[in-house]
């Protein structure tokens, strides 16, 4: 579904990703770790098409396309979705009215028709409960007063309204206690299926004991420097980033 | 005519038309007197399934003719135009020298009118018209209307609308009064409107801006009791080479009032505007409440907003604010939009909306509040988005 090869990516001039290799299936989960700095949230901003990371070297194919000559909108279309660490807040635009409009132009480029009031309003209802979300929620401006775990699960929201073929959730765990945290990962969990992906980035391991990855990538440097399944995950919660750092120094 | 050949037109020189050379605007096109008036084809109803009572000037004199009345409790009258007093705006004069009469609208104490009243500027476009209507409109105590002005222009020749009007809301009343700015892009339109407010009157006043090569509007709200609700709101979206100029007065002369001023602007293209709100304080308004605020978005490199407010306090116990921001689009906003499958161009359209959206609020008609809303969305898809 997604080949990353060799990507190379920087902001004003700081090269940021140096050269990232990763393969992603139908039906994986993988998990980028790392400690700050080290290129995740870039990764996946790299992804997603925001415009002030230039790729300097690389390739990344999505479904066998080009990923990189697409515009934010278009990778929407053809399925990536970016569940952002900060969802930006907007005055005057309701999250339904933003929803329907988003979903109704995926559809169209999926050569589906646009739904109408009522077969979007069941839909909606239908997703809400995946999340816990409430519709007078909904009806407000987009995340505007929203706590931090009503954000990040309008984020999963909008995911399981627009059925990505590939997630990408960026630190979805930061600023959720336990409990919001619990709904969120249910939500995503409910979501998996053997025909999307989702790559989750985390810092911290305790995310993964919901959201159960099967590989498991740590980031350094701009680059992963090692692979594995969620044992990895475990271990360096144990160890910390201190020993990936420690192994680098002494190859 | 003698106290304006004194005083002069306003040119850039003078402080209160700095940025707005009205004057300039109007060189060469003086011929006098409105041209006659050909048999009217174009609608003169602004909303599809509204009836209004429509109270329709040709060519900037009241037409009887023209106008039809369907709420009996309203009454319309020809008078004279009042002696001019030195201290009034030069166009104001102009207007005068020019108006010969008064048109007086009346809706008595405790009515509530049904329908709205039209005022319609109907311009005939066989030679350059120089317009100057003059109407005045007092709202009982305790009643209620709602006003909507306008322009029906249906060609693109140009013309200068010198409009004066003022409007007395007694106690206890309220009044809706929505100007909407669009009749053509060659328009030349000054605005001269002064509202005095009785106690516990509420009113909204909206002028929303949308075509015009140069628009004036000088709003005073006088509030001259205790306990009035008074709300100002504006959006000019301003395009191509046009150039709105907003200047608002609102002059609490009694305590324990509350006026509220929310202005905002998209300006794209070559568009200028200017935004000048006073704020008067007198020492007798205690417990004045008093906000203001002035938001801007430019679209494109050339174009530009002179903002300023200007809030005169002598009372010590009253609470003011004001703010004014200048900006871009929120890049960040727009990328969300975006990452979602949203184009570029809707998700500004959305994104100005949103913004724009924000001074409809306190529109009570329904109605009258979507129609309004389609003339914006209208607008931005045909000014912004392609």
């Amino acid at each position: 579904m997604l080949k990353i090869q060799n990507l190379h990516a920087q902001i004003e001039d700081k090269p940021i990703l140096n050269g990232i290799n990763l393969t992603v299936n139908a039906g994986e989960v993988h998990a980028i770790m790392g400690p700050n700095g080290s290129g995740k949230s870039t990764l996946a901003a790299t992804l997603s098409g925001r415009e002030e990371y230039t790729v300097t070297d690389g390739t990344v194919e999505f479904m066998g396309k080009n990923l990189l000559e697409m515009a934010p909108e278009e990778r929407a279309r053809e399925g990536v979705f970016l569940a952002f660490q900060y969802p930006v807040e907007i005055p005057g635009v309701s999250t339904i009215n933003f929803m329907k409009t988003a979903l109704n132009q995926i559809r169209t480029h999926r050569g589906e028709a646009p739904l109408d009031a009522v077969a979007f309003l069941k839909l909606m209802k239908e997703k809400m409960k995946l999340v816990e979300i409430d519709q007078s929620l909904l009806n407000r401006s987009l995340n505007e007063g929203f706590s931090g775990g009503e954000k990040k699960r309008n984020e999963i929201f909008q995911m399981a309204m627009l059925e990505p073929r590939l997630a990408i959730l960026d630190e979805t765990d930061s600023g959720l206690d336990i409990d919001a945290l619990r709904i969120v990962a249910n939500g995503v969990n409910a979501l998996r299926s053997k025909n999307n992906a989702i790559i989750v980035v985390t810092h911290y391991q305790r995310l993964l004991d919901y959201i159960v990855p099967d590989f498991v990538h740590v980031l350094y440097k701009g680059r992963i420097v090692k692979s594995g399944t969620k044992e990895l995950a475990l271990e360096l919660e144990e160890k910390g980033y201190d020993w990936i750092k420690a192994g680098l120094a002494t190859v | 005519m003698e106290l304006l050949s004194e005083k002069g037109l306003p040119t850039s020189r003078s402080e209160e038309y700095r940025f707005t050379p009205v004057v300039r605007n109007l060189e060469g096109i003086f011929s006098g007197a409105p041209a006659p008036a050909a048999p009217i084809t174009a609608s003169l109803d602004l909303i599809p399934g509204i009836s209004a009572n429509l109270l329709v000037f040709v060519n900037g004199r009241y037409s009887p003719n023209h106008s039809k009345v369907i709420d009996n409790s309203l009454t319309v009258k020809t008078a004279a135009t009042p002696a001019p007093k030195a201290d009034q705006d030069p166009f104001d004069l102009l207007n005068q020298a020019f108006a010969d009469e008064l048109i007086e609208i009346q809706v008595p104490d405790h009515q509530q009118l049904v329908h709205p009243v039209a005022i319609v500027y109907y311009i005939d476009h066989s030679q350059f018209v120089f317009a100057n209507p003059r109407w005045s409109l007092r709202l009982g105590t305790g009643s209620r209307c709602t006003v909507l002005e306008y322009t029906v222009a249906s060609s693109a020749a140009s013309f200068f609308n010198n409009k004066q009007s003022t409007i007395e809301v007694r106690e206890n009343a309220r009044l809706d009064y929505i100007l909407i700015q669009r009749g053509s892009r060659d328009e030349v339109m000054v605005n001269n409107t002064a509202v005095w407010l009785s106690s516990s009157a509420q009113a909204l006043c909206y002028t929303c801006t949308l075509e015009g090569k140069l628009v004036r509007n000088n709003l005073s709200l006088i509030l001259d009791g205790e306990g009035i609700d008074a709300h100002l709101h504006g959006l000019y979206l301003v395009t191509g080479q046009s150039l709105v100029d907003n200047h608002s007065v609102v002059d609490h002369r009694k305590p324990n009032s509350f006026s509220n001023e929310l202005y905002k602007g998209v300006m794209d293209d070559n568009g200028k505007a200017v935004f000048n709100g006073k704020i008067f304080v007198r020492t007798d308004a205690q417990k004045t409440n008093a906000f203001q605020s002035n938001r801007n978005i430019l679209l494109s490199e050339n174009s530009n907003i002179h903002t300023k407010p200007q809030l005169e306090i002598w009372a010590d116990d009253v609470k003011c604010s004001h703010g004014c921001t200048t900006g871009q689009l929120d890049e960040e906003a727009l990328f969300y939009l975006r990452s979602r499958g949203i184009p570029k161009d809707a998700a500004k359209g959305l994104l100005l909306t949103a913004f724009a959206g924000e001074t409809l609020e306190g529109i009570h008609d329904e109605a009258i509040r979507g129609f309004v809303e389609s003339l914006i969305l209208e607008k931005l898809h045909t000014a912004h988005l392609q």
